[in-house]
């Protein structure tokens, strides 16, 4: 009950500092921004259930008690913060797919032909802003006209190649 | 003790399922991620009963194992579609880089688009009708007014707009 009761806790306490400091003003790194204030919270969450001296527990439910059972709640809030990532990152791109579901249905009964679709979607709106993400992330560098991919960009793009392999998965896209 | 452990050895019982059953091409690439995330699901429920049955750490664990099933099928879901790791995937290909419009002539919209329309038409999403696309299960138009709806509250903005 700890686990679950002061893991989500700490989850919702993230969540509301990054809505307020979303409303304020939107972080130039927003994954980054994110991460910080998740694993910040946490930490300090943690420190204090653990040090706080004066036995606090909320409605009777115990605090947690130990390396294990902290371990646990962070693995918990670790494992919530990631899936909103995951969700956020979603949010913060307009996936294509979503956009010619939206598209199709805004369309109504008359529908779309494949032609409009290609005229509505083109590479300034698909391919350029992808482009400028992986510049603003560092993964890839702009030299003389020609894109680079950094460090962190072949890592990033070894990661995915060694698990399309394992898969037996062709290049996707 | 160790029994935090439980939720990631169910996660890696689920990806190497996952893996294994694309790979042998028993499924399709969904339904190979709906088999690994109930066999990882098997192997949890198995843990939790050898290490004396459930309680509230179980539910915990539960939690922790639905949220990182979710993230592995983000992850197997970005290299299959993601514009950005495509993107990556070329330039690591070519370390001298590449000029845009080199990149445009081995990735670009028209690509992207027809691959996400021969998705979109085969998962029933979408239909065409008399050579127009129209409407079809209502699952992706939800999800997407989800996303609208979160891209409004958090960004202010919506979904292909500003």
């Amino acid at each position: 009950m700890a686990i679950i009761f002061y893991g989500t806790a700490l989850f919702l306490a993230g969540f509301a500092l990054h809505l307020a400091w979303w409303r304020i003003s939107l972080p130039k790194r927003q994954t980054k921004t994110l991460l910080l204030i998740f694993f910040a919270v946490l930490i300090a969450g943690c420190a204090w259930l653990a040090f706080e001296p004066g036995g606090f527990a909320v409605s009777g439910v115990p605090r947690p008690r130990g390396a294990w059972e902290f371990t646990r709640v962070a693995l918990y809030v670790t494992a919530l913060t990631l899936a909103y990532m995951i969700t956020y990152s979603a949010v913060e791109a307009d996936s294509p797919s979503l956009l010619i579901a939206l598209a199709v249905a805004r369309a109504g009964e008359n529908g779309l032909p494949p032609d409009e679709i290609h005229r509505l979607l083109d590479d300034n709106a698909l391919v350029t802003p992808r482009l400028a993400d992986l510049l603003k992330d560092k993964m890839a560098a702009l030299e003389d006209g020609r894109y680079i991919a950094t460090p962190k960009g072949r890592l990033f793009a070894k990661i995915f190649i060694l698990h399309r392999a394992v898969m037996g998965a062709g290049k996707g896209g | 003790m160790a029994q935090f452990l439980f939720p990631l050895i169910a996660l890696f019982a689920n990806a190497a399922l996952t893996a294994l059953v694309f790979r042998l091409r028993l499924s399709p690439l969904l339904k190979a991620v709906y088999a690994g995330f109930l066999a990882g699901f098997a192997v949890l429920v198995t843990l939790e009963l050898a290490a004396g049955g459930f309680s509230w750490n179980c539910a915990a664990d539960s939690i922790i194992y639905c949220a990182l099933s979710y993230c592995h099928f983000h992850f197997v879901n970005l290299g299959e579609t993601a514009r950005r790791i495509r993107l990556l995937r070329e330039l690591y290909e070519n370390p001298a880089g590449l000029s845009r419009g080199e990149l445009l002539s081995r990735y670009n919209a028209r690509e992207i688009i027809s691959l996400r329309l021969a998705r979109l038409e085969g998962n029933g999403q979408i239909i065409m009708k008399d050579g127009r696309y129209v409407s079809g299960t209502p699952a992706v138009i939800a999800m997407a007014r989800i996303l609208d709806f979160m891209k409004r509250a958090l960004l202010k903005r919506s979904t292909g707009g500003n």
